[in-house]
């Protein structure tokens, strides 16, 4: 990709003017407890939300009942709501309803938060991964963003992203999965710009390390590629 | 700054080329990358990793939705909790009372022996509740006050209202799903002074002292057990209606 170096973060952004004021409209009328207008807000968000939970629970059936209250507690709530990003505060309340499952989650035996969050801190920083990508790759012009994933190559993204610690799974998942922008991440994780850019980063890192694990799903990166721009 | 060329910390030099490939730097930080990129071939390769990783999260499918998330559009569970706080701050304040009278009377019939004063303020107080008793159906016939009925109008006068309170808040209690509460609550208030006018004619009909039924206690553990069940039924609904309000200090609304 010659000269693209300024990728933006944001894929188009999802609101046009009138779209937005839409959307300021809606969330007006569901203050006033109007479940019509709030419908038109599920209408809207309910893939990026059950998206989000999705990918941070890796369970369909705890993801949905997460996305399901987390949009009943948004409507109870809307009216403490008023602001910049209806999305950031929703995903929000969609993000701590992934902690709040995690805990009653650590409460029962069977399953242990400890372990999950082993798994994913383990090896942070640990080695220098760069050392790996020196190694000439199978298929030159591979490239994931152009290509339709294969059904294992996205069964090996998703599971990496489970390996990832839960506050860096948070930020990658809306950074590079639902293209937000790192202060609308902030807003959603709770914590300031600095934090979320490294988390990123540590992030993209750590994924990158689990996903050379299988470089017969994943060609190491092109050198040239980077060379020619 | 310097720093951009200053590998010796890899780690917040790949946080700078991650936030740089998405455009999150500062104009100046992302001009001075850009340029240090030219020379830096580890900073090439790093920088060309991390877009890789991220195209290959962005290629992902969206996953398809289990089931639509839209709220019903009838507040079903809304109505019947925002219903609860119409008869539940009643009950709670007549189940009290109740109760308060109830314990009065098993106190007051613990006591055997009792100086004169009080002896007679008991008995009283029994008369009144055979009235009440009289009402109830399987004591009807059973009911001997030991004494005319007379004093303690105020007493009783609570003391019937706060029974069907207590019963009306049972119903609603059990019978919770039914969404009828708030009607249930205030009807069943009526019945309490219907009831009241024939106590009186039923309570002097059988006063015949036969056999000593023990009045007293029977209606003061039904005014007890009754009045605490109105307060508990009462509370747990307030408390209920509690938690369907929006509680403003969520930590999550404060900085919209």
């Amino acid at each position: 990709m010659p000269g693209s170096d300024h990728a933006q973060g944001d894929p188009a952004d999802p609101s046009d003017e009138l779209d937005e004021a839409r959307e300021r409209a809606a969330i007006s009328r569901s203050q006033r407890g109007d479940r019509s207008a709030f419908n038109e807000l599920v209408a809207r968000y309910q893939s990026a939300a059950y998206g989000l939970a999705l990918r941070m629970l890796g369970d369909p059936d705890a993801a949905a009942d997460v996305t399901q209250d987390a949009f009943f507690s948004a409507f109870r709530n809307i009216r403490a709501f008023r602001g910049a990003s209806f999305r950031a505060w929703l995903l929000r309340i969609v993000s701590n309803g992934c902690y709040d499952y995690w805990r009653a989650q650590r409460r029962r035996p069977t399953e242990s938060l400890d372990a999950l969050l082993a798994s994913g801190d383990e090896a942070l920083g640990m080695q220098a991964p760069e050392s790996e990508l020196t190694e000439p790759a199978a298929q030159p012009d591979w490239n994931p963003e152009e290509a339709a994933l294969r059904a294992e190559v996205i069964a090996a993204i998703e599971a990496a992203i489970l390996k990832l610690a839960p506050d860096q799974r948070l930020v990658i998942i809306l950074s590079d999965i639902q293209g937000m922008s790192y202060e609308e991440i902030a807003r959603v994780a709770g914590t300031p710009l600095g934090t979320v850019k490294s988390r990123i980063a540590r992030a993209r890192a750590r994924l990158r390390e689990l996903l050379l694990a299988q470089p017969e799903l994943f060609p190491p990166v092109q050198r040239h590629d980077v060379r020619e721009q | 700054m310097g720093n951009a060329v200053n590998h010796s910390d890899w780690e917040s030099q790949r946080e700078r080329l991650s936030a740089y490939l998405d455009g999150e730097l500062s104009p100046a930080e992302q001009a001075e990358l850009a340029a240090h990129l030219r020379d830096c071939e580890q900073c090439q390769r790093e920088l060309a990793a991390l877009r890789q990783t991220r195209a290959l999260l962005r290629a992902l499918p969206t996953p398809a939705l289990p089931r639509d998330f839209s709220l019903p559009e009838q507040p079903v569970i809304a109505a019947r909790r925002r219903a609860a706080p119409v008869w539940a701050r009643p009950a709670q304040a007549i189940g009290t009372i109740a109760a308060m009278i109830g314990l009065a009377f098993l106190i007051a019939t613990a006591l055997p022996n009792l100086p004169h004063g009080m002896a007679g303020s008991a008995t009283s107080a029994s008369g009144g509740s055979a009235a009440y008793n009289s009402t109830l159906p399987g004591t009807a016939s059973a009911t001997t006050p030991a004494s005319p009925v007379t004093a303690t109008p105020g007493g009783e006068q609570s003391a019937d209202a706060a029974t069907p309170h207590a019963t009306a808040s049972n119903t609603i209690f059990s019978n919770e799903k039914t969404p009828t509460s708030v009607t249930a609550g205030s009807n069943t208030t009526e019945p309490a002074g219907g009831t009241y006018g024939p106590e009186h004619s039923a309570s002097g009909a059988h006063s015949a002292p036969t056999q000593p039924f023990p009045v007293a206690p029977v209606a003061g553990f039904t005014l007890l057990f009754g009045g605490a069940a109105a307060v508990a039924a009462g509370s747990l609904a307030r408390r209920r209606s509690r938690d369907d309000e929006p509680d403003e200090p969520d930590d999550e609304q404060e900085s919209w």
